[in-house]
């Protein structure tokens, strides 16, 4: 074996080094940056090694031989003649170049005579032309047909995406790299069709993500598409969206059959950068950015709240809670803040401060929000190699910082790639891509009592002062934010992946990759003690605070996936023929450990070790693995008519050894008419009109919360709530009820596809309509009578379908030098529960035939406005009772005189009826750019044309019959009483009595369409002149908006996306508006 | 070296294949299978465990058996209880009609045998087992009348799914025995571990599940929750004997608290009772094993809750006669009249003027005035009579915080029990009442009951029934007011019936003491001065439905899945 020499080895060590001092890399100032470019331009000049391989660049070509400098002049047109102007002409492996004038005329000085020249503009085909000694070139653009030949990512391997059979979109990493979202899933949103995001719980919360489905839910216990980052699966979140070079989406079964065993509810394929032969390529990016909640409710003042909350407890038939001499004190406190103490007292208790005469007029969320956070985001990324070698190293930092203004909490992410690929000899090339991702995330200490902060902020109240007597926080909510402990996680991951690739022979190749991905997480929660302060002065420790205690929770998990596959080739004729099998193996383990300590001697010192109360431990490990023999054959004849197989046989640790096997087929064809000779006439208009179809079989074999669901196994709990001799004692609990028959839930997929490109490409087209129906699912329990006395067992027990539609339409043209681009998505999705076990129809369960999302309820006449009214409406008894003017009058929908539930049953649901529907339908996405001279300007608008939702909830009513959750926003104002009797909203009470009113119906279902402003920004790109006197490659300044605008007919209290929260619907971190500046550099 | 390009994919397959083999045989790493369990008596103890905490205790905030009487005639919550009200819905309920804890006591019972060792090792789990069942099972008769009696863990190809309900007579005779074996298996207080049941334990409870049925039957027998059949007088003998045994172990005393002022509020509060005669079973609550408690800073406050003129009302004066023919009777112009010359147990139930409120190093830093009547939510009390019992006098207060200690078993109930069984068998001698009533009176420095001698009170709320029972009722709705019985008294006594129509009252409304106040508005207050918190609210009283509301409904879902259910009366 002949021994090779590089001295690209020597440039990936010395950019490792570069890269090593990682957190503080980007205070490296330029003319560092500078100083490594010329030294890698040294190298690279010094070029004995590319002799001796034979692997003469053409720059090297010009250093080395660059006898004669001599100017060249030329003319740029298209191919019909029509002059181009700002077109760039660079002299290939320099940094030399200018651009074409109004005529499209040129003129470079000093050109090597053996140089290449290259021109490039956007629209066309980029063109090289050797000037060979001449000093007049003339340059011919080709309007560019690049895109027909684009390559696709697909499950294995990659295909040319004319002779895409499966339903697939692509997008590459520059059309997100600039967008500043704490993830990659977030800056998907409106790129991709049928890619639908949902925000939970989480909301915008620093470092959460949305959760994402591909065409709609797949499944009832909740499948989620499988992403795979390199071909080794990962979280999408530890990616930083500056390292991809593509992603491709992989949708109907034909596409991701390959994965069978997790891709039942479609696939995410990254694809990481990978280094090039050539000149080492630096490019640093940084954005600067300020982020603001983008919904935040209007609150009401002092005196607005205390009469509102006095109509509710007069509506129940209860003592007013604020008399009049207190109103009067909020009025005189309003119109003259300060004229006097804003707490008094309690006269009964004269050291605690009196509850009951608060004359604040706080609006919370100004105290609780920032107006600004600031963000910032910086990467920096080497690139290159030689013929033997090449490299791609990308470091990366995300800070998010905080928007409390009491609470400190941050996230940080921060990311270190190499990929790394050589070839050692002819035949084989081995790789290592390399990738840690830190993140970490601190936020104030959640106080079980508390609930969470998004649950009380609202209820403090305009009556509650910031500051007591004594100038102390007076509100606890923000002085446990402030002083209470904190909650730090910290979440590390390390992926490598050795790959080898073997060339049997021209044809047939053999691939191998060990991938080895280990998590490390932990989380050090602090539960501080919080003191407020009595009328006295004296410290008062928060009874929810005490005790202190520290908790640490450690995870480890390990994941190893082994895969080798092989493929051949070959194009016999007109027939060109491609085989693929393969083996893959799947292993992963994972481990947690958490203890607990409570009474910390100081919480200056806060740990385990200086705790002294009771200690708890707790902790799981489990693990699950999967095996499975894929193949794959693809075949088309003069790429006209075109034929994939596949199918895989998958095996998984989840599921007994007789029900753990399955297979998962499928096939898809296309046909290209554009390539028919009778088309021949109409090429010029239509390049491409291809026809396609696929069908097949996918498994998933996921059911949340257990890798052993066909094994019972009794529950071992510690820390009982009742003291046994001097400790909390063990708990065993019986065994839950297992189906040993458990086995892969699968979906079938039928596609119908249609791609289109017109008019030189300027347009083009892709519709997708499909059908895939789920079988065998894991459906919810269902229901038996009580007696059972535990849940029935998981099984494989309903079906359910859905179908949808995909489109997307773009157009790019450019009038002069003002090139634009324009893209429509709409995507739809409905599903249907096609089987369940319900032989009575109860409506509690799932039905055959129910629509998925459905929203059951009353319809709703209107408020009654007399008691007269009452007397002749419908019985209501069964909702509540004491009705009167400003409650609600439901329709008595089965005319039977009572307005009732039945036995809410299909056959009897009363007078319930389907109301609406919370899927999101018709999401769209519209993107618009334009570029001029330098300057380019791209929005992003999303939205969703129809949904429906229930929110219920304070967040919503106001009121929902608990004094201390009331929450009221200038809109619930809008309540009934007898001087506001075309009010939107029923009368408030202040008991249960409320309930009558807000049940679920259809006056108060939402509309939560929307369309909103995502993305918009504006760029300008220094001309290459200016640049040149910089000795950089190219320079982008840019302003970045996120969450712009939004129009929705929402309940203004709502933002349309972040509708989730664990304490009630919109009780949830708002999604943040964020204004970047940014910078991107690179250097050649 | 030119092979090595072909031996390095084939060693890659080999690898693989042979890492492939075992791959998929995983097994749970962090739980035990049912087949891995049951092997040593311990296993049995820590399965049992997991039952203590279905009983009711303190905890938190809200959860309070001392608080548990608000639904009820003994106090006024700030809401009324939409029970008593006749407002309870065909839903309501729903969550109660739980058979899980019974699965997973019928799961300890089927499997305890499979541990090796000698029956005597595991009696007194065995002995738990069957004490909860019947916990468990009196607790669903109480709900639901009727329900379905499960002796065994069913499937969901089980037959007794679709089964209809057993009669609650033949369920409380099943549940009888199972307190029998519980009997018979549990060891003496004395020798159990301590906060375990025990077989005085067993015995009390008996007595309480025996009394239940034997009076529901009786007074329920013309009604439609009658039992056909009904042989009450068995019940209420089971409930003398059960009762009569447990006074006759002698291993239960009364506690006697030696503080000279709180001889009766003083039983409660405390955080440690392992020394205490008086409690079978209480719960512990150690604050360094995350167990803090905040009942003493909720009783500190009105709570949003006030004790009911009419439980005021019922305490005897020192004379022991009635406040309606007691010549020591005060009035009730305001709070240290009513509690002059009354039995003690009543000023040392509810906060009155004067008493230390909070004591700090031995001082008392704040005497008590004034109900907390102008205060709002759960800070306000809502009849001008405000709870103490159950707030500690012993040690110095930590206003917010504490291990207050849960009492779940107190042996008074055992001597009200069988006073009350004897009067209802029509069997009860001035010696039955010598050792159960008199020694309750004794305690409290209150004059003894002389049956022989009852005197008249134009006021007995059972004007109907005998001057003994109206007098031992009396008696248990003094000792044990506000402590949770009083809703089952009610309910086994047909006794809802009297309330229907009434509203309940609190104190007499003082202008002066309460500026702010405005009554009709910021205070509700009847024509005759009493705070009548439900004036607006439930303009007519309770409207109890009599011929309903003594059950909750059978939900409706569980009426669809299962056609052989059968809905309670008047649902």
């Amino acid at each position: 074996m002949k021994r090779h020499v590089s001295p690209d080895p020597i440039k990936w060590i010395r950019s490792f080094g570069f890269l090593s001092g990682f957190g503080g890399f980007i205070l490296l100032t330029l003319s560092s940056v500078n100083l490594y470019a010329s030294d890698a331009n040294r190298d690279n000049f010094s070029g004995e090694n590319h002799k001796v391989i034979g692997m003469i660049s053409p720059g090297a070509a010009y250093n080395l031989s660059g006898i004669v400098n001599s100017p060249v002049r030329g003319k740029i047109t298209d191919n019909n003649g029509n002059a181009l102007s700002g077109v760039s002409i660079v002299v290939e492996g320099t940094n030399a170049g200018t651009t074409s004038g109004a005529g499209g005329e040129y003129e470079l000085r000093d050109v090597p005579d053996n140089a290449i020249l290259v021109f490039s503009f956007i629209g066309y085909s980029e063109l090289k032309i050797p000037v060979n000694g001449k000093s007049g070139i003339d340059a011919v653009l080709q309007e560019n047909n690049a895109k027909l030949g684009e390559v696709v990512v697909v499950g294995y391997g990659t295909q040319r995406k004319v002779n895409l059979t499966g339903a697939i979109s692509q997008i590459s990493g520059a059309d997100i790299e600039n967008r500043m979202t704490s993830n990659v899933v977030s800056s998907l949103q409106g790129m991709v069709p049928n890619l639908n995001l949902s925000f939970g719980n989480n909301g915008g919360e620093p470092g959460a993500s949305p959760s994402f489905n591909i065409r709609g839910p797949g499944s009832l216990s909740g499948g989620s598409p499988f992403v795979l980052v390199d071909g080794v699966p990962q979280d999408m979140n530890s990616i930083n969206s500056n390292d991809i070079e593509s992603i491709s989406i992989l949708k109907d079964a034909s596409a991701s059959a390959i994965y069978g065993v997790r891709a039942a509810y479609g696939v995410i394929l990254i694809t990481t950068k990978k280094g090039k032969a050539g000149k080492p390529s630096i490019s640093y990016s940084g954005d600067f950015a300020l982020q603001k909640p983008t919904t935040l409710p209007k609150i009401v003042n002092s005196v607005q709240f205390a009469t509102m909350v006095n109509d509710a407890f007069k509506n129940a038939g209860q003592a007013v809670k604020f008399p009049d001499a207190v109103i009067d004190k909020m009025k005189q406190q309003m119109a003259n803040p300060g004229s006097l103490p804003s707490m008094v007292p309690n006269p009964l208790s004269p050291n605690e401060w009196d509850n009951n005469q608060l004359y604040g007029n706080t609006n919370s969320y100004d105290l609780f929000y920032k107006k600004y956070a600031f963000n910032q985001n910086h990467n920096l990324s080497v690139s290159g190699g030689g013929n033997a070698f090449t490299y791609f190293l990308s470091g990366g930092m995300y800070n998010q910082g905080s928007q409390y203004n009491f609470g400190d909490e941050y996230y940080h992410r921060y990311t270190l790639t190499a990929n790394l690929s050589s070839h050692v000899t002819k035949w084989l090339t081995i790789g290592l891509n390399t990738r840690y991702t830190k993140r970490k995330y601190q936020m104030p200490h959640v106080y079980p009592l508390i609930g969470d902060y998004y649950h009380d902020i609202p209820r403090r109240w305009p009556i509650w002062p910031v500051y007591d007597g004594n100038g102390h926080l007076a509100i606890n909510t923000m002085a446990l934010m402030k002083d209470g402990g904190r909650n730090v996680t910290d979440e590390n991951q390390l992926l490598n992946s050795f790959v080898f690739a073997v060339d049997l022979t021209k044809n047939w190749k053999i691939n191998a990759d060990v991938n080895i991905s280990q998590d490390y997480n932990s989380n050090n929660d602090h539960a501080k003690t919080v003191y407020m302060y009595k009328v006295d002065n004296t410290p008062a420790a928060q009874s929810y605070s005490v005790p202190n205690s520290y908790a640490v929770s450690n995870y480890k998990a390990f994941y190893n996936s082994n895969n080798l596959y092989t493929s051949y080739e070959m194009k016999p004729g007109r027939h060109y023929i491609k085989l693929m099998a393969g083996v893959q193996s799947e292993l992963s383990e994972d481990q947690t450990v958490s203890i607990s300590k409570s009474q910390l001697i100081t919480d200056n010192v806060a740990f385990l070790t200086t705790a002294t109360g009771a200690t708890t431990i707790g902790g799981s490990k489990g693990h699950w693995g999967t095996m499975g023999v894929f193949g794959r054959l693809n075949y088309n004849y003069d790429e006209k008519y075109l034929l994939e197989v596949s199918s895989r046989y998958d095996g998984t640790s989840r599921f007994q050894e007789s029900r753990r096997w399955g297979l998962f087929p499928s096939v898809s064809a296309g046909y290209n008419i554009a390539k028919e000779n009778y088309w021949e006439p109409l090429a010029d208009k239509i390049s491409l009109l291809k026809l396609r179809a696929s069908y097949g079989t996918l498994g998933n074999q996921s059911i949340s919360g257990s890798y052993y669901p066909y094994l019972a196994s009794l529950g071992i709990n510690t820390n009982l709530d009742w003291v046994m001799g001097a400790e909390r004692p063990l708990f065993v609990t019986a065994p839950g009820l297992v189906s040993p028959e458990l086995t892969w839930e699968t979906t079938t997929t039928l596609n119908f596809g249609l791609d289109a490109a017109a008019l030189n490409n300027r347009f083009s087209f892709s519709f997708d309509w499909y059908k895939r129906a789920t079988d065998d699912m894991f459906g919810p329990l269902e229901s038996y009578p009580a007696v059972l006395g535990v849940n029935p067992p998981r099984r494989n027990n309903a079906s359910m379908e859905t179908k949808g539609f995909e489109l997307s339409m773009g157009w790019s043209d450019r009038i002069g030098e003002l090139s634009y681009h324009a893209k429509v998505l709409l995507s739809d999705n409905r599903t249907k529960i096609t089987k369940y076990k319900n032989a009575t129809g109860t409506l509690t369960d799932y039905y055959e035939g129910q629509e998925f999302g459905q929203i059951m309820g009353y319809e709703t006449v209107g408020l009654f406005q007399s008691d007269d009214e009452v007397a002749k409406g419908p019985d209501q008894s069964f909702i509540g009772t004491k009705w009167g003017p400003g409650d609600v009058q439901y329709k008595d929908l089965n005319g039977d005189g009572k307005v009732n539930k039945g036995t809410n049953t299909l056959s009897n649901p009363g007078d319930q009826t389907v109301i609406g529907n919370n899927t999101p339908r018709y999401s769209y996405g519209v993107s618009l750019g334009i570029s001029w001279k330098g300057f380019d300007l791209d929005m992003l608008w999303q939205g969703v044309a129809k949904r429906d939702v229930w929110l219920g909830g304070n967040f919503f009513f106001g009121d929902a019959g608990n004094y201390n959750q009331i929450t009221i926003y200038k809109e619930h104002l809008d309540y009934w009483r007898p001087d506001n009797t075309s009010a939107y909203f029923p009368k408030p009470y202040m008991t249960s009595l409320k309930n009558k009113d807000i049940q679920v119906q259809s006056r108060y279902l939402q509309n939560a369409s929307y369309l909103r402003l995502k993305n918009l920004q504006l760029g300008y790109t220094l001309p290459a002149g200016w640049v040149d006197r910089l000795s950089l490659g190219s320079v982008r300044i840019y302003f970045t908006g996120e969450n712009l605008l939004t129009f929705t007919k929402l309940l203004k209290v709502f933002d349309p996306e972040d509708l989730a929260g664990a304490y009630g619907p919109g009780k949830v971190y708002p999604l943040p508006t964020t204004y970047t500046l940014g910078i991107k550099l690179n250097l050649k | 070296m030119k092979y090595i390009k072909y031996i390095t994919p084939v060693l890659f397959t080999l690898l693989m294949l042979n890492s492939c083999s075992k791959q998929l045989d995983l097994s749970p790493q962090d739980t035990i299978t049912n087949s891995q369990y049951w092997s040593q008596p311990n296993d049995l103890t820590i399965y049992v465990n997991q039952f203590y905490t279905a009983f009711p205790v303190n905890s938190g905030y809200f959860v309070s058996p001392f608080w548990a009487d608000i639904n009820s005639d003994d106090m006024v919550p700030g809401t009324y209880d939409k029970r008593l009200a006749g407002e309870n819905t065909i839903s309501t309920g729903n969550a109660s009609w739980d058979f899980s804890r019974i699965r997973s006591v019928n799961y300890g019972l089927e499997n305890y045998q499979r541990i090796k060792g000698l029956f005597s090792q595991l009696s007194a789990g065995v002995g738990e087992l069957k004490f909860f069942r019947a916990y468990f099972y009196y607790g669903l008769v109480k709900l639901y009348g009727d329900v379905p009696w499960l002796s065994n863990t069913i499937n969901i190809d089980s037959k007794e799914l679709y089964d209809g309900r057993t009669k609650r007579n033949i369920v409380i005779d099943s549940v009888l025995a199972d307190l029998d074996s519980a009997i018979a298996y549990l060891p003496l207080k004395a020798s159990a571990s301590p906060n375990r049941l025990n077989k005085e334990c067993a015995l009390l409870f008996k007595s309480r599940v025996a009394l239940y049925e034997g009076t529901w039957e009786k007074y329920h027998a013309s009604t439609p929750f009658g039992v056909n059949g009904a042989d009450f007088q068995r019940y209420l003998q089971a409930a003398a004997t059960a009762s009569k045994a447990l006074i006759d172990l002698g291993t239960a005393q009364l506690y006697i608290p030696n503080d000279p002022y709180h001889y009766f509020r003083d039983i409660f509060g405390n955080t440690d009772l392992s020394s205490n005669p008086e409690m079978l079973l209480w719960k512990k609550n150690v604050e360094a094993l995350g167990m803090g408690l905040h009942i003493q800073g909720a009783l500190y406050q009105g709570g949003d809750r006030g004790l009911s003129k009419s439980l005021v009302e019922s305490f005897l004066c020192t004379d022991g006669l009635p406040i309606s023919t007691s010549p020591l009777y005060q009035g009730d112009d305001n709070l240290t009249d009513v509690v002059t010359n009354r039995d003690p147990r009543l000023s040392q139930s509810m906060w009155v003027p004067g008493e230390p409120y909070t004591v700090k190093n031995n001082v008392v830093l704040e005497y008590f005035s004034l109900p907390w009547l102008d205060q709002t939510g759960e800070y306000r009390c809502t009849s001008g009579y405000q709870l103490a019992k159950g707030r500690t006098v012993r040690v110095e207060l930590a206003k917010d915080d504490g291990e207050t200690a849960s009492i779940i078993f107190r042996y008074a109930e055992a001597l009200l029990n069988y006073a009350e069984a004897k009067a209802e068998l029509g069997s009860l001698t001035q010696q039955d009442v010598d050792i159960s009533i008199n020694k309750l009176r004794e305690r409290v420095h209150m004059p003894d009951l002389d049956i022989s001698a009852i005197a008249t009170d134009p006021n007995w709320l059972y004007p109907a029934l005998s001057p003994q029972i109206n007098e031992i009722r009396r008696e248990r709705r003094v000792e044990l007011a506000c402590e949770g019985y009083r809703l089952d008294d009610l309910e086994r006594w047909a006794d809802i019936d009297r309330l229907v129509g009434q509203r309940p009252l609190g104190a007499k409304f003082k202008q002066s003491d309460f500026p702010t106040l405005v009554p009709g508005s910021s205070i509700l207050v009847n024509a005759d001065g009493y705070i009548d918190p439900y004036q607006k609210a439930l303009p007519a009283g309770f409207k109890f439905k009599v011929d309903r509301d003594y059950l909750l409904p059978i939900p409706q879902l569980e009426l669809n899945l299962n056609e052989n259910l059968d809905q309670n009366p008047g649902w």
